[in-house]
């Protein structure tokens, strides 16, 4: 198969692996893995929490660096792929505040509570929401492109807050797991759950991104260069 | 009070149900999209 058809095939290679990997993690992880000691069955929670956690740490510091990227260059490209992440983190910090309060109210007692942790991921699911908002709204695509960028550096901000949030605060919320720092029984479907979400994230940001470009075609018109050859501005 | 979680099942279903319907759901929106897109310019042709 030549480079360009196997590259097109490549994110839905990527998601279809990504299937076949979380219903294993998920069948390790409901049936094989033992009930942890103090939380009992709650803590098979974590086998997706955590891999969403991480994650939407990973997209939104590649939704920084796309931002960064673009207010640098400003090839296109880089839009389209920031378009593309910042839905993704959207998406991803929705589902984490919805897997927390799903895990915070047998724990806890209650569905939210005004911790640090929680509050931060809060404010950083508003702020890239105002972000993908902002994107429908501005029509000129080069301000679009700027003003998201501008947005998305801004934004970033609280990411290393909410990290070290349940360090810097007195905070309900636990530390931070590492993979190394548990049994391997719990080791298992943590991390068969965590590539199953890191392969389907891949595969979907190249989608979106190329939904992004299509756009772009659509709304940039072909510019001409000093030869009078119309070339192509979204790549 | 023994100060372990009693229970939980259904806490546990719920959160995996959620995380299949979300990421599957934008999944699915994002495959039509580039469907949609694609059609859409093999119909317009070069």
């Amino acid at each position: 198969m030549p480079i360009v058809g196997r590259m097109r095939t490549l994110p839905f290679l990527l998601i279809a692996v990504a299937v076949v990997l979380f219903i294993t993690g998920s069948y390790y992880g409901l049936a094989v893995a033992p009930p942890e000691q103090f939380m009992g069955e709650v803590q098979r929670i974590m086998y997706v929490h955590v891999p969403t956690a991480w994650g939407a740490m990973l997209v939104l510091t590649w939704a920084f660096v796309c931002a960064v990227a673009w207010l640098l260059s400003e090839k296109w490209q880089w839009d389209h792929r920031l378009e593309a992440a910042i839905e993704m983190s959207v998406v991803l910090c929705f589902l984490l505040s919805v897997q927390g309060a799903i895990w915070a109210k047998p724990t806890w007692g209650v569905w939210w509570d005004w911790d640090p942790r929680l509050t931060t991921v809060a404010i950083l699911l508003m702020a890239f929401l105002g972000i993908a908002a902002l994107r429908r709204f501005v029509e000129d695509p080069t301000r679009r492109a700027t003003w998201s960028a501008v947005a998305t550096v801004i934004g970033f901000v609280d990411v290393p807050i909410v990290y070290y949030s349940v360090k810097w605060w007195n905070s309900l919320h636990q530390q931070q797991s590492t993979a190394a720092g548990i049994s391997r029984e719990f080791r298992i479907p943590l991390l068969l759950n965590f590539s199953a979400l890191l392969l389907l994230i891949v595969g979907v940001l190249i989608l979106r991104a190329r939904v992004a470009a299509k756009r772009a075609e659509e709304e940039l018109p072909p510019v001409e260069d000093w030869a009078g050859i119309a070339v192509e501005v979204t790549s | 009070m023994s100060g372990i979680v009693q229970g939980g099942w259904p806490f546990v279903w719920a959160a995996y149900i959620v995380t299949v319907l979300v990421l599957g759901g934008y999944g699915a929106r994002v495959f039509v999209l580039h469907s949609v897109g694609k059609r859409f310019a093999e119909h317009e042709g070069p």
